[in-house]
């Protein structure tokens, strides 16, 4: 395997890696894709059962939680990589003080697939004035590429992953090639009319999910257990989609459990492969390619560039700028408001999340006229209605059969709002290796130094307010507030740590994602983008995957790599 | 969800259609199905014979006792059936010691105030002495002396009650009669035409 050199190496086999295998592969390219955690196959996940089947009901032992978090310790989920252990990866955040909370980087998976196994689904492109936000508000920098740039890719991406949503015409979210929507639940029709009388138009959340069949994947049959996994690949994920089309090229080789340590160069500089270790055996392996994509996930493909440090790239790879690692963003949540719906009290108990999803108002601030103390915007998330377990019985009072009975009467008529919110990039938000510390393979960890400006607490005055307010206008009872800002990478949306730009003193990648510094690099996944929008990023994330991959098979035909 | 249910056998067969290539697609139901009954079995050759793991046998009556005042049995049944104390026992098990200690001396405080209030052991009171002492602990002030941190204590029992019942099958099924986790031909939605607005 060390002497094979192949045409490129894709490191990571989440959204970005495994598009970027589809496509080089069926440009006739031979790819090694590298996967740190094990394979998983579709028929692994335990998609129907119930908290009961589970000694733990589901949440796992105390004592796994306490060590390895409460994601890996999940039941239902039961390979190891779905979610990492803690203590198998830890991370170091540098002291934080007053209301600013240090950054959680959660959600992490090593397993084929990546967090394509276990995402939100929820797909939406950006706006054509995301793209040059800074020359509307002045802060930060446009990106290098325009809307219309990746509007092909948009739709390509819808084809072939296969989205459900309504055609909306609001420019905030532009409308795509959708399947035919879900039908709305109870509380997302009230929540609607609401919606409306304050003059903001709620839609379904636009999801990865066929609402029939589509190029040869079965349709969604409302389980409602997409968390788990899903075990027909009904929702977009690696391992059901684009892996299987880059394997039946015959020019994918894909290695799991191999976790990467640096990117290794030649005698001058360039890229020639990558170093790894084997995460079973814990020997240091490396393979050749002639060229490299990272693809591991904004902080992991970061983390490798840092710690690829050579005589040639003294401050880590791609890092003349000294922009690598800095710009670090997350959406957050900007308030929460939970309520019940007078109307639907004492209604029939059903499955509402069963279709694993709810709905949306997109961004209304900042569009024609500007708020006076934020730029920018979010859009509120709509969700609710009965689904397995009640988590309002913490929220209402009592004990007894009136509890008992109120818990039941209330359990469809719950609804929950929060805003999720575009957080500014700035320079002083970064990470850095931390030298102290290194994972299970020895490998050096990050350092997080994460600062909220003061645009995200403006942000969350107004969204908090409007929250109220919706929920007054839909008449709810109220159970529950919270203004408070979600802590940093609690959406596990983090972006702009390799940020593209148009000057290499600027930024670390060109519109291609190709590293300016070394050009047979490329970092393909979220960690491109030098401003966050408020939309959630996958479908974004497969766009530029995909036209960057384009490019790439189009620059080695030619041999300019 | 009142839609169609599709047979899980032939839910399999249609979604075989769709294989391909790297990835075999077959429903995972009879992987969780197969979980199910191996819990199921599990859990009655327990029944006959369960013994708590962490708590004493005598605190573990009376914590049966209090989580069946929590969630009592109506017309669906309660804690104490749904054997809500056996999951909270089990969980404590694998707590801290900090957090074993704090549950522990929550519920000999719940003795306590029983002995000081009405000279008995609390299982030994009639139901509504029960009660009015659960009701007195759980609108108890936090960290209040005479209920020794009662309130806190209160909502951890609850929390830990709420959790084990509405996650047993006689909470899931029984009680709320939730009718998700089921394979569906189509997606319902809404079937109140009176909460739908007008389209546009």
């Amino acid at each position: 395997m060390a002497q094979r050199e192949y045409d490129v190496l894709v490191v990571g086999s989440g959204a970005a890696g495994g598009m970027a295998a589809k496509v080089l592969t069926e440009h006739g390219l031979e790819v090694l894709v590298l996967e740190a955690g094990p394979p998983v196959k579709n028929t692994d996940f335990l998609t129907h059962a119930m908290p009961y089947d589970f000694p733990f009901r589901g949440r796992g032992n105390p004592r796994v939680i306490q060590k390895d978090g409460p994601l890996a310790a999940r039941e239902q989920t039961p390979f190891s990589g779905y979610y990492t252990k803690e203590s198998e990866h830890p991370y170091t955040n540098a002291p934080t003080s007053g209301p600013q909370k240090p950054y959680k980087w959660t959600g992490r998976s090593r397993i084929l697939g990546g967090r394509t196994l276990h995402w939100g689904r929820q797909s939406f492109r950006l706006a054509e004035f995301d793209f040059k936000a800074a020359s509307i508000d002045g802060f930060g920098v446009d990106w290098p590429l325009s809307y219309g740039d990746l509007a092909p890719y948009y739709d390509k991406v819808e084809d072939y992953v296969g989205i459900q949503g309504f055609k909306e015409g609001l420019p905030q979210i532009p409308d795509g090639r959708f399947l035919p929507p879900f039908a709305y639940n109870c509380f997302e029709h009230l929540i609607r009319k609401a919606a409306a009388r304050k003059g903001w138009r709620m839609t379904a959340l636009r999801t990865a999910q066929l609402s029939r069949y589509h190029r040869g994947r079965p349709p969604c049959h409302y389980c409602g257990s997409c968390g788990s996994g899903c075990g027909i690949g009904a929702f977009f994920s690696s391992i059901a989609v684009t892996l299987p089309d880059a394997a039946k090229t015959g020019k994918l080789t894909l290695l799991t459990d191999a976790v990467v340590r640096e990117v290794v160069v030649d005698t001058e500089g360039r890229v020639r492969g990558v170093s790894y270790i084997d995460r079973k055996s814990k020997m240091e392996r490396k393979v050749r390619a002639k060229v490299v994509v990272l693809a591991a996930g904004t902080l992991e493909s970061t983390r490798i560039l840092l710690n690829s440090v050579s005589r040639f790239h003294p401050q880590g790879m791609a890092n003349e700028s000294g922009v690598l690692g800095h710009y670090l963003t997350d959406h957050f949540t900007a308030g929460q408001v939970i309520g019940v719906l007078p109307e639907l009290v004492g209604s029939k108990i059903r499955n509402d999340d069963g279709k694993a999803n709810g709905s949306y108002i997109p961004r209304y601030s900042n569009l024609g006229s500007r708020h006076p103390k934020f730029i920018r915007g979010y859009a509120i998330m709509v969700k609710g209605g009965s689904s397995v377990f009640p988590r309002h019985a913490d929220l209402i009072g009592g004990f007894g059969a009136g509890y008992k009975k109120r818990i039941k009467e209330l359990h469809p008529a719950v609804v929950r709002v929060y805003a999720r919110g575009e957080a500014l990039q700035i320079f002083d938000s970064y990470v850095e290796i931390d030298p102290e510390v290194v994972d299970a393979w020895g490998i050096p960890v990050l350092k997080f130094h994460y600062k909220r400006t003061d645009n995200d607490y403006h942000m969350l005055d107004d969204a908090f307010q409007n929250l109220q307010e919706l929920m007054h206008e839909a008449g709810a009872e109220i159970l529950s507030e919270d203004k408070s800002l979600s802590a940093p990478g609690r959406i596990i949306h983090e972006m702009g740590t390799t940020r593209m730009g148009e000057d290499p003193r600027t930024s670390v990648l060109n519109q291609f994602c190709q590293a300016h510094e070394v050009s047979n690099l490329f970092v393909m996944d979220g960690g491109c983008w030098p401003s966050s929008a408020c939309q959630n990023p996958t479908e974004t994330i497969l766009a530029i995957a995909w036209r960057s991959s384009d490019f790439l098979a189009e620059q080695f035909r030619t041999g300019d790599l | 969800m009142k839609g169609k249910q599709i047979r899980r056998r032939d839910a399999i067969k249609t979604m075989a259609v769709g294989s391909s290539g790297l990835v075999q697609l077959m429903a995972s139901a009879p992987a969780a199905a197969a979980a199910r009954e191996l819990a199921a079995a599990a859990a009655q050759g327990v029944v006959a014979t369960w013994k708590p793991s962490f708590l004493t046998p005598e605190q573990a009556e009376i914590l049966a006792t209090l989580a069946e005042l929590i969630i009592p049995e109506t017309d669906t049944p309660g804690a104490r059936s749904a054997r809500v104390h056996e999951h909270i026992d089990l969980v404590l098990s694998h707590e801290t010691g900090e957090v074993q200690q704090g549950f522990r001396q929550g519920l000999e405080e719940v003795d306590r105030l029983s002995q000081l209030q009405f000279e008995r052991a609390f299982v030994r009171l009639s139901p509504q002495r029960q009660e009015a002492l659960l009701d007195r602990l759980a609108n108890s002030e936090p960290d209040h002396p005479e209920a020794g941190g009662g309130h806190r204590f209160f909502r951890d029992l609850r929390r830990r009650t709420v959790f084990a019942y509405y996650t047993s099958q006689e909470g899931i099924h029984q009680e709320l009669g939730y009718q998700g986790k089921q394979v569906l031909a189509e997606w319902e939605g809404c079937p109140h035409p009176g909460h739908h607005g007008d389209e546009d």
